[in-house]
């Protein structure tokens, strides 16, 4: 987990995990990661690739509710207790529920928005964020 | 006469005008009255044109039963009349009681009585009003009754041209009411009262318009002189100077009532028949008269004549004149007025009234001066006690003070030399009668006979006409004249050829044998023989009494007998005749041979005639007696007489007529012996009859009294009845054994169109408005045979109207079956109610079984809840109620406040309400019903109903709508990611805008395609891999050969938007740099089914012209993408190439 901080080389700026099950998609928000400076762990789009990984130093991590095998939440559940910030990014689930059940978690929702994404992941890269 | 004649002047032209043709038959009754009534009416036909009006002295406290009592026995319809009511055709009014009865115009008038009970006259004033109403229309009937109501009345209806019929006294009950209206010698038929109403229908149906009543009165005025002429002749009065439309129309009268065809052929009747003449005489002279007729002319005469008259009167007499008196009322009205004035003037003088008429008749009338009780009403009350006397309960006698007054004569006006130095000449209504030229005549002869300065009294309606120069009127309203001083004028035209004939008038019930007397003086010249040189001669009868005489008789007979004396020859005979018409007589009277007495001596005062006496006996049983003289009369000496002796033969036969006499008389003697033994032994038994009868009659007052009593509460009870069958709606009829009507309600006119008078008439006759009339019968029939009641349901033809029949026996009180009554209570309406009231519930239950709703309630009390088989079956209960607590606890925890708050209409509402809840259902299983319901207020109490239904399903289709929405929801979110991906990554790769456009274009395409991959395929197929390919290399058929091969090879919907993307990244790279491009070659792609379970494709580019160099891969993102796809479906894609070919392969997981 690199901790230096933002604005130096963007691609050591540490690693996101991406959890998304729709190829475009995944490849566009891969692709937007990158652009903000950071490496990508996945896309997964199954749950258990998914939960092979969080054990792996991240910054944050990126979750499409929905996978392919199930909902995200192990996988969201098992990063919570980590520390990783959290950046819900889905067109299922309202706001609301995963801010009660995730405290501090992010949302942006579909169709991605490359700065709000920029946005998230800048704040949860920051220490003590 | 009468008040008509004062208003019109002429006695018979008021009912000129009346075109009405309807007749009116006034008929008058009293005592026995109900039984001729019954006769006379019930001989009437149905057709009867005739209107009656029956007045019967009725109670006046009793309710009268005559109209129903006489409606059951006739076919004319009987009613009590009303007041205002017109007179109808075929009909009978009845007068009611306690009134009077008056006719005007057609209309009965009921009337209070003006006089106490025993004066009232109901009959006569009915008539009165009739005759002014009806005129010649109008005939009045009298039949049984006491007393002599109806008799002036009687002659009211015959001035006035009516005709009048009374009741042959021999059948009435009680004769004095006919026989005292045939007292006045006007009456047109006697007849038994059955035969009343035919003759009455045919005097007028010869009257009728049309009817040949015209040419009628032409030939009657073509001869009326003759007919005059006959009436002069035979009864000695001229009537030629009478009005001839009065005398015509009398003359028309009697032709009518003798039913003769025309004038001629009365001419010839009147001719041959001298009791017609007597009649046509009474008819022609018919006057009405009463007391003090217009009293109020009687009191102007009162003051302005008698009055001064009395006061100034010099101890002479005065001196009255009443010609033309008729009955006398008047004469004894003035009488009474000078008797009243000198009574009060206290004064001493002589009246003399000369009352005078040529009908001896009615002068003899007069001169009794007893009139019926009714009249006394007419006289001022004050002199009534004083001027009459009682006599019996029906008539009063003018007292002998009053008759003593007045001379009653007969007197012609136009014939015999007038009265002299009369005070008060009054002849009222007479006049009238006469023609102009008659008038005329007759006023200067009142001149002549009233002194100067003499009174004229006359009738209303009288004038002086062209002799106003002879008199001055006093007071003209009450036609009182003064005469004027000018001389009188003899009237020299009096007298003449009439006189004689006055000698030839004869009262015709003193003509007996007229046959005989014929001979005995038509001819002068056997006249002048008998008379002169023929033997005295005596007609006898059988008993001596003489019928005739001619010759000189006076040596025979002691006075000659006139024509008329009842004289008997023996008794009037000289000494020596009269044994001996005693004999001949005697001996001729017992053979048809002639006797003879010979040598027989004649004594009178002058001397002795000796003669013989014949007696033949005629062969009418009369006796000729003819003296014949055989000397020479020998004229009295003083010393003949010792010779009176009979000789000794007379002596002997008269000795031996006095020895057979007295055995005859001892014959006699014995049998009025036995005879009144006989009569003393009846007569004892009559007196124990008689005790008999007394004690009988005594408890026959007793049942009478308690007769009264339960008559008085039967007519209670009767009145009840007829109330209730007059106003119920129940329609009702009483038969009795044989099917006849008895009785009706009112309303039963709805079925049977019954009229009072069907009484008695079989039901099976009358036309009903039902159709199953036969069945009706049928049902009468059986409960008559076997005493049980019927039901019947029976409709009018149109089946409109439907009743009910309940037939059931009538029994009387000793429970005997003695009819059938039919009550028929109409079901039309509620039968149609309960028809529609079905229909509806039909249509209800349809609905709720189609709508698959069920129907509850919550009574009153709140406790149950009822359900009905729909309810039941859905919320899978046994029962088909559920107490209320137990029905809550199935009801889920939110909705059961409110479904108690509803239910148990706690609430005061009468709003609608609706409950969803998820009821537990027997199972334990949950069913999403919905209850509709509203309170209502019945009749006991407040309860709560409505329907109930079942909505799981609705609920379950909302879920699942709302799961979609919120899929869809999802899905279109995740396409926008997509696309927006899409234009981005296109966006790193592409050099130009229209690089941009065509490479997200074609994506879109791809995933477009996919998605209608999903959607369009048949759902009983799910998508294979070769639809995913297929689908991706469609847009570039033609380019080159493309083989496509492989298994049957399912995708998931889930990896199909991969799979799709996928072989669009091949195929545009093969479109762009490959055999589908720039490159010629083939395509093929084949799949196959690993051992592992994987899918292996190979997307295969074959070069038909080998490359030069591999040519330049595609950008990083193309294959980037097709990487990240695969590993999005756990594949990997592996590519080879050649300069010959280009091998792409994909490998995934089949479970994908």
């Amino acid at each position: 987990m690199d901790k230096m901080s933002s604005g130096a080389e963007p691609a050591n700026r540490g690693i996101v995990l991406l959890c998304e099950d729709e190829p475009i998609v995944a490849l566009d928000m891969k692709l937007i990661i990158e652009d903000a400076g950071y490496g990508v762990a996945g896309p997964f789009s199954r749950v258990s690739a998914a939960l092979e990984q969080v054990g792996t130093p991240l910054v944050a991590a990126i979750l499409d509710v929905r996978l392919r095998d199930g909902e995200v939440f192990p996988v969201a559940e098992e990063l919570a207790r980590r520390g990783v910030p959290l950046i819900f990014h889905s067109a299922h689930i309202i706001e609301d529920d995963i801010a009660s059940r995730y405290p501090g978690s992010r949302y942006c929702p579909k169709p991605i928005d490359d700065k709000m994404i920029g946005a998230a992941l800048r704040e949860c890269a920051l220490p003590n964020a | 006469m009468n008040d008509q004649v004062s208003r019109s002047g002429d006695p018979v032209e008021a009912a000129d005008g009346a075109e009405a043709s309807t007749f009116v038959v006034g008929v008058g009754a009293s005592a026995g009255g109900l039984e001729a009534l019954r006769d006379m009416l019930g001989s009437a036909g149905s057709d009867c044109a005739l209107a009656f009006v029956v007045v019967q002295h009725l109670d006046p406290h009793h309710e009268s039963l005559l109209a129903e009592l006489l409606g059951r026995h006739t076919s004319l319809s009987v009613r009590q009349a009303v007041d205002g009511e017109r007179v109808e055709r075929g009909a009978v009014h009845i007068i009611p009681p306690g009134r009077g009865l008056s006719i005007r115009d057609g209309r009965l008038n009921l009337t209070d009585f003006a006089q106490p009970r025993g004066l009232r006259r109901p009959i006569d004033d009915f008539f009165e009003s009739l005759a002014i109403d009806q005129g010649r229309n109008a005939a009045c009937v009298i039949l049984s009754g006491t007393g002599a109501d109806g008799s002036a009345g009687l002659r009211a209806i015959k001035e006035h041209g009516g005709l009048a019929v009374i009741q042959e006294p021999e059948t009435a009950k009680y004769d004095g009411m006919p026989t005292s209206a045939q007292a006045t010698g006007l009456v047109d038929f006697v007849l038994p009262p059955q035969e009343i109403i035919e003759s009455v229908r045919q005097f007028f149906e010869k009257s009728a318009p049309g009817s040949g009543g015209q040419a009628l009165a032409r030939t009657v005025e073509e001869t009326l002189d003759d007919i005059c002429a006959v009436v002069r002749t035979t009864a000695g009065h001229d009537f030629s100077g009478y009005k001839k439309s009065t005398l015509g129309r009398r003359v028309q009268r009697r032709i009518q009532v003798l039913d003769l065809p025309d004038a001629k052929a009365y001419l010839r009747h009147i001719r041959s028949r001298p009791d017609e003449c007597e009649i046509l005489f009474r008819e022609l002279l018919i006057h009405v008269t009463r007391f003090f007729r217009d009293p109020e002319h009687f009191r102007t005469l009162r003051r302005d004549v008698v009055r001064p008259l009395v006061h100034d009167a010099n101890s002479e007499e005065i001196r009255v004149w009443v010609p033309g008196c008729s009955s006398g009322e008047e004469a004894y009205s003035l009488a009474m007025l000078f008797a009243e004035e000198v009574r009060q003037q206290k004064r001493s003088i002589d009246i003399q009234v000369f009352a005078t008429d040529i009908d001896e008749r009615m002068l003899r009338v007069a001169r009794n001066g007893v009139y019926p009780h009714s009249a006394l009403a007419d006289i001022p009350e004050g002199m009534r006690d004083v001027y009459t006397v009682a006599r019996d309960n029906a008539s009063f006698q003018v007292s002998a003070r009053i008759r003593d007054m007045i001379r009653f004569s007969v007197h012609s006006l136009v014939r015999d030399p007038p009265f002299s130095n009369i005070d008060l000449l009054s002849c009222r209504n007479v006049l009238i009668y006469f023609d102009d030229k008659l008038q005329s005549t007759v006023l200067p002869i009142f001149h002549y006979s009233v002194r100067p300065g003499g009174m004229l009294f006359l009738g209303p309606s009288e004038s002086l006409g062209r002799s106003d120069h002879l008199f001055h009127p006093l007071d003209q309203q009450a036609r009182i004249f003064e005469r004027n001083d000018s001389r009188p004028e003899y009237p020299l035209q009096l007298g003449g050829p009439l006189d004689d004939r006055r000698a030839r008038r004869r009262p015709p019930e003193r003509v007996d044998g007229p046959a005989t007397r014929v001979g005995w003086s038509n001819n002068e010249a056997t006249g002048r023989i008998l008379e002169a040189y023929g033997p005295a001669t005596l007609l006898v009868t059988a008993q001596g009494e003489i019928i005739g005489s001619t010759g000189k008789l006076g040596r025979y007979l002691e006075i000659t007998p006139g024509e008329h004396g009842a004289h008997y020859a023996a008794a009037i005979a000289r000494p020596g005749v009269r044994e001996a018409i005693s004999s001949v007589v005697h001996k001729a009277g017992r053979s048809t041979r002639r006797a003879i007495s010979r040598d027989l001596v004649a004594t009178s005062e002058f001397g002795r005639q000796v003669f013989d006496l014949i007696a033949e006996p005629l062969s009418d049983r009369t006796i000729l007696l003819v003296f014949r003289e055989r000397n020479r009369f020998d004229p009295m000496d003083e010393d003949d007489f010792e010779d009176v002796e009979s000789s000794d033969s007379h002596m002997q036969s008269l000795e031996e007529e006095l020895r057979a006499t007295r055995a005859r008389l001892h014959t006699a003697v014995e049998e009025l012996e036995t005879a009144n033994e006989e009569l003393k032994s009846s007569n004892e038994e009559m007196m124990s009859m008689n005790e008999e009868l007394q004690s009988t009659n005594e408890e026959l007052a007793t049942v009478n009294d308690e007769l009264k009593d339960k008559v008085e509460d039967l007519s209670v009870a009767n009145s009840d009845l007829s109330n209730f069958f007059a106003t119920t709606t129940l329609p009702l009829v009483v038969l009795d054994m044989e099917g006849r009507v008895r009785n009706f309600t009112k309303a039963i006119q709805a079925i049977y169109p019954l009229r009072s008078g069907d009484r008695g008439r079989p039901l099976a006759e009358m036309t009903s408005r039902i159709a199953q009339d036969d069945a009706v019968l049928a049902a009468i029939d059986a409960v008559r045979r076997t005493g049980e009641r019927r039901e019947e349901r029976v409709e009018d033809p149109d089946a409109e109207r439907i009743w009910n029949l309940i037939a059931t026996p009538y029994r009387t009180r000793d429970d005997r079956i003695e009819g059938v009554t039919l009550v028929f209570s109409e079901l039309t309406d509620a039968l149609r109610l309960e028809g529609e009231l079905k229909a509806e519930g039909d249509r209800l239950r349809l609905a709720l079984d189609v709508a698959r709703m069920g129907v509850w309630e919550v009574g009153a009390d709140g406790r149950r809840i009822l359900f009905d088989r729909t309810v039941a079956g859905l919320l899978e209960l046994d029962d088909q109620e559920l107490p209320f607590e137990e029905f809550l606890v199935r009801v889920p925890d939110a909705s059961r406040a409110e479904a108690e708050t509803a239910l148990r209409h706690q609430e005061e509402t009468t709003l609608p309400f609706a409950l969803t809840f998820d009821f537990v259902v027997a199972g334990g299983s949950r069913r999403f019903v919905q209850m509709v319901g509203r309170r209502t207020r019945g009749p006991r109490g407040p309860r709560t109903l409505g329907i109930l239904y079942d909505v799981t399903e609705a609920e379950e289709a909302r879920r699942v709508r709302e799961i979609m929405l919120h899929e869809m929801n999802h899905r279109v979110k995740n396409q926008f990611s997509i696309i927006s991906g899409i234009v981005r990554i296109a966006g790193m790769s592409a050099a130009t805008v229209p690089d941009l456009v065509s490479g997200v274009t074609a994506r879109i395409g791809a995933l477009a395609r996919s998605h209608n991959l999903t959607h369009q395929l048949p759902s009983d197929r799910s998508l294979t891999l070769k639809d995913a390919v297929q689908s991706a290399v469609d847009p570039y058929q033609g380019h080159a050969a493309i083989r496509i091969e492989g298994p049957r090879v399912e995708v998931a919907s889930e990896a199909l938007t991969t799979l799709s993307l996928l072989f669009h990244e091949l195929a545009t790279n093969t479109a762009k740099y490959g055999v589908l491009g720039p490159k010629d070659g083939t395509l093929s792609i084949v799949w196959t089914a690993t051992e592992t379970d994987e899918i292996q494709l190979d997307w295969l580019e074959r070069y038909d012209t080998p490359n030069v160099a591999p040519p330049d891969e595609p950008s990083g993102f193309g294959s980037t993408l097709m990487q990240m796809s695969a590993a999005q479906i756990d594949g990997r894609i592996e590519v080879e190439r050649t300069t010959n070919m280009r091998r792409t392969r994909l490998i995934y997981g089949q479970d994908v």
